[in-house]
């Protein structure tokens, strides 16, 4: 038994960007557990950590010696490992070879009952410090980076410049060479707060010397230390504070000493909406807004700051100002948007390319209209609703071209709605406008309004259908439109939002768009655009939970509306999870691998027995009232209907030999099976069931 | 003590870097959009010598102008601009340096880098480095360039660019850029308002769009042409007069969708054949080649 020691690495980088260096801390750990692996060596435990200048491993009772390697590899089946004469083969010579052992000393051994040739490969173990310069410095190579670059007259490649190593075993240093550097005992503190070298004796004092050189190293505990400060400064401030994740999560590794201070704006600039202040805090400045208990906006914004803590006063002092800056710029570009009228953006619009070669966004918008109101229709809209939604989509784009979108582009559609209530558009306009942009991603909320879900879909719609008239349909993993997105988002509409259009004349309506613009085969596109639609209403209706052959059996008859598939779908599920449903299914397998549809199913009563007129009574007594549920669409009544007939197929199939010899006994118990089967068709095709 | 004036910013920074080795320069006396553009920082940032230069480069974006009425926004402003090849190890050492020496003392503030990826297509040229925020607001863009007009950088420079009318509004405590102190007794307004309310008429309203069309045509023509005679430095002034040419076309809003992508790839092609001719000039192999005849003297 060996004895351990831990061990510490840090690699010292200038400032590191926020996104990479979590991925980075979460590489390092698996990364070092591999290698560790690799090099039998044993540890109790690895954890990484990172702060903006830094990346550190360690690894707690670390072996000072590898494990030493014994072990059997196998190669060739002796028969392809000497030839007739006993000589070793090329198979034997190369496999020998690669092993790194001499042909002679392969031995053979049975396995399963045939007979191979091994290598015995032994090593003793090497001191862990003879193998760990090479292990930090592969580790610190594999990291892989969204981004990496060169610097000075170097080759190496990472996120940032490296300028430091620290390597410690214990007490020892690791000379570990990487990027031009060897590592030693030196490390770096706080950038500004603790300038010079700080030199580190042995492990276990590392955490204390970047502690007192204003460095906290764990993402953890400076998250939590920011999360106290945020909730300490809005209390101070009087209300509480809005914190988004992604803001949060960002400034967590912006900072290596974080401090949390409050300050304050001018309460005048509380009139300007409420998104554009919130957007101008956290997009540029990555402030924290403060909000009442009302849940409205104060004149108090939190930073998080890197700097000394005994200064924060000071500091917040320069914040307020380069807020007052910023908000300032924001409220003069919203009070000169007010100024301008957003017909004149629309016209503007004519300047905004859309896609290349489906012209500018202006274009966009008047197909959007058009298709708007052709949605309408089909969803069965109120005029007056049909109406709103077509000047909804009409200044759905206005605000792409005003001051503050421009600014922030995240606002569009937000500021759209602003901008039309004050210019009097009527509120139902005004919502729609912010609403058709949704929903962005999976989950995400749907259009609340009748106007709102049809120019959204229209909007959609007309982007997929565009994309694709140029032949530009998602391949793979290439989806540069994000068509995909945006088709999920209309099913969704329709399954979850209470749209109701059906695919072939939404399709139809949107293409009508492009017909004069643009060279397309008009049959040949809508075909391709629904069978996309279907592919993803199949994924999302699987996603559901429904198995893939009851979606295939109600996607083979109700392909083209996509609420009433899903319907189905739910309704056909249930039932299958019944014995009577299960059974009715298995004899409709069996009804139909008999059934000649050449025969008709116009059966001759004069000739059936007990098992056959009993049948049919049922099934005439089931088609007017499986009918009447289909006309309804009440799926669960038809499906109920179906499963009651399983007592008298199950007796005539007990009962009745189908093939009987004599012709017209046959062909008329046939008829009886095709009435049988054609009683399903209304609801879903039985046929795509299995089991 | 009091803050630093506007100028007496310039002059201190330009000192500073004169300290650490750097060639002070004066502005390139051509249109440009941003302190790169300038052939000491475009083109000297490829090939393999060492080069370090710092200057201030009054830049041009039409787009950008406000009539002299928003306290932020400007279409022609300065930025003082350092070239440091190869980037030292100190580099950001250096460069917090040089807020001291202005009177920032960036101990006693928060300041942050903030990711920021560069990228010009325009001229092919991207790299990585930061927005240095000096309690929240962006004062410098720094970039580690990886590539110029599609060609790898080695050495690779460091970037610094301040922005000059930030800095000093935020010395000297002011919140519009027209009350920046130039000098005792002179404001920045009294120096420049004039000119943003007259340009921003021009850029906007004036400017003549037909004569820019014909200009950006000739200016292309002569830059291949200049290209064509193997020289790249006056090449690549043609290339800046057809950059400005677009911006002042865009400003007034006279380029069509379908259009712009074709200037944004014109004005690419002639920046990356330019860099190409400029490197094949500085490259050790192409210094060798043009060697005198046999037996030639001068």
């Amino acid at each position: 038994m060996t004895g351990s020691r831990d061990l510490v690495f840090e690699i010292g980088v200038e400032e590191i960007p926020s996104g990479p260096l979590y991925a980075a801390i979460s590489q390092l750990k698996v990364l070092a557990a591999v290698a560790l692996k690799d090099a039998r060596l044993e540890y109790e435990q690895i954890d990484t950590f990172g702060a903006p200048r830094r990346l550190v491993l360690v690894v707690q009772g670390l072996s000072e010696r590898q494990n030493d390697l014994d072990m059997r590899a196998k190669g060739p089946a002796v028969r392809g490992a000497y030839d007739e004469n006993g000589e070793p083969t090329k198979a034997a010579l190369g496999f020998a070879r690669g092993k790194g052992v001499d042909v002679a000393d392969l031995v053979r051994d049975t396995e399963n009952g045939g007979e191979y040739v091994y290598a015995v490969i032994r090593a003793d173990g090497l001191p862990v410090t003879d193998v760990l310069p090479a292990l930090l410095a592969r580790l610190a190579s594999g990291i892989e980076w969204p981004k990496s670059q060169r610097w000075g007259s170097g080759d190496t490649r990472f996120i940032r410049p490296v300028r430091w190593l620290l390597a410690l075993y214990g007490a020892d240093v690791v000379p570990v060479e990487f990027a031009g550097l060897t590592a030693g005992r030196i490390t770096f503190g706080h950038r500004f707060l603790s300038p010079g070298a700080i030199e580190v004796p042995s492990v276990s004092e590392f955490f204390e010397a970047l502690r007192r050189g204003g460095v906290l190293v764990d993402a953890e505990m400076r998250a939590q230390l920011i999360r106290e400060g945020i909730v300490a400064a809005a209390t101070d401030a009087g209300g509480t504070a809005v914190v988004p994740e992604k803001v949060f999560a960002e400034v967590v590794n912006l900072v290596e000493s974080p401090s949390v201070g409050v300050g304050r704006f001018d309460p005048a600039f509380l009139r300007v909406p409420r998104e554009i202040l919130e957007t101008a805090m956290e997009s540029h400045q990555r402030y924290f807004p403060v909000q009442d208990a009302d849940g409205a906006l104060m004149d108090a914004f939190i930073v998080v700051h890197n700097g000394d803590p005994d200064r924060t006063e000071a500091i917040v002092r320069g914040h307020e100002r380069v807020i007052r800056a910023r908000l300032s710029d924001a409220a003069f570009f919203y009070d000169e948007d007010l100024k301008a009228g957003m017909e004149s953006w629309v016209e503007r619009l004519s300047t905004a390319v859309f896609q290349e070669k489906l012209g500018s966004v202006a274009d966009k918008v008047a197909r959007i209209e058009r298709l708007t109101e052709a949605l309408g229709t089909l969803h069965g809209a109120a005029p007056d609703e049909t109406s709103r939604a077509a000047r909804a989509a009409h200044l759905c784009k206005a605000d792409l071209v005003s001051h503050v979108v421009v600014e922030f582009p995240t606002l569009q559609g937000v500021m759209g709605r602003y901008y039309a209530l004050a210019s009097g558009e009527h509120e139902a306009v005004a919502q729609a406008i912010v609403e058709h942009y949704l929903p962005r991603f999976a989950g995400d909320a749907l259009p609340a309004s009748v106007a709102g879900l049809l120019v959204s879909a229209a909007d959609k719609l007309d982007t997929i259908c565009g994309i694709f008239a140029l032949g530009q349909a998602p391949t793979g993993s290439a989806d540069p439109y994000a068509l995909r997105r945006s088709i999920i988002g209309v099913l969704t509409m329709v399954l979850d939002g209470g749209l109701r259009i059906t695919l072939d004349e939404a399709v139809s309506a949107a293409l009508a768009g492009y017909q004069g613009t643009l060279d397309f085969d008009l049959e040949a596109t809508g075909a391709a655009v629904k069978a996309f639609a279907l592919g993803r209403l199949e994924i999302m209706l699987r996603d559901r939970g429904h198995e893939f052959d009851t979606v295939d059996a109600v996607l083979q008859v109700a392909a083209d509306d996509p609420a009433d598939a899903a319907r189905r779908c739910d309704a056909l599920t249930a039932a299958r999870a019944t014995a009577p449903m299960a059974d009715v299914t298995t004899a409709y397998a069996r009804a139909r691998n008999l059934g000649d549809a050449l025969l008709g199913t116009e059966y001759d009563r004069s000739i059936m027995g007990a098992a056959e007129t009993a049948l049919a009574d049922a099934i005439e007594r089931s088609e007017s009232l499986v009918a009447g549920a289909v006309a309804s669409a009440d799926w669960d009544g038809a499906l109920a209907r179906l499963a009651e007939l399983r007592g008298p197929i199950d007796t005539f199939f007990t009962d009745v030999l189908v093939m009987d010899p004599d012709e017209s006994l046959r062909a008329n118990r046939l008829r009886l099976l095709n009435r049988f089967t054609a009683l399903f068709a209304g609801v879903a095709d039985f046929s795509r069931l299995q089991g | 003590m009091k803050p630093k004036s506007f100028q007496e910013i310039i002059l201190t920074l330009s000192e500073y870097w004169a300290d650490q080795g750097c060639v002070i320069l004066q502005p390139y006396d051509m249109e440009v959009g941003a302190g790169t553009s300038h052939p000491a920082t475009l083109l000297r940032a490829l090939g393999p010598d060492d080069w370090k230069c710092a200057y201030v480069q009054p830049s041009r974006r039409p787009a950008d102008g406000r009539y002299g009425e928003n306290p932020n926004r400007l279409q022609h402003y300065y930025q003082f601009q350092v070239l440091l090849k190869p980037s030292p190890d100190n580099v950001l050492d250096l460069y917090f340096g040089s807020l001291r020496a202005i009177g920032i003392d960036p101990a006693e503030h928060d300041v942050r880098l903030v990711e920021d990826d560069w990228e010009n297509p325009t001229v092919g040229a991207w790299g990585l480095g930061w927005e240095i925020w000096l309690n929240g607001m962006e004062c410098t863009q720094f970039t580690y360039f990886q590539q110029v007009g599609g060609f790898e950088c080695r050495p690779v420079p460091a970037e610094i660019t301040y922005g000059l009318e930030r800095l000093a509004m935020y010395i000297q405590g002011v919140d519009s850029v027209y009350d920046i102190e130039w000098v005792e007794g002179r404001s920045y307004g009294d120096v420049f308002l004039r000119n943003e309310q007259q340009y921003s008429a021009y850029n906007f309203e004036v400017a003549d769009t037909e004569m820019l069309r014909r200009n950006f045509d000739v200016f292309e023509a002569e830059c291949r042409r200049t290209l064509d005679a193997g020289l790249a430095l006056p090449a690549y002034d043609y290339v800046l007069k057809c950059s400005h040419a677009f911006n002042l076309l865009d400003a007034r809003g006279a380029i069509a969708v379908t259009e712009r992508q074709g200037f944004i790839m014109r004005v690419r092609a002639l920046a990356k054949a330019c860099c190409g001719a400029y490197i094949d000039l500085v490259s050790p192999s192409a210094e060798s080649a043009p060697s005198l005849p046999e037996g030639g003297a001068l």
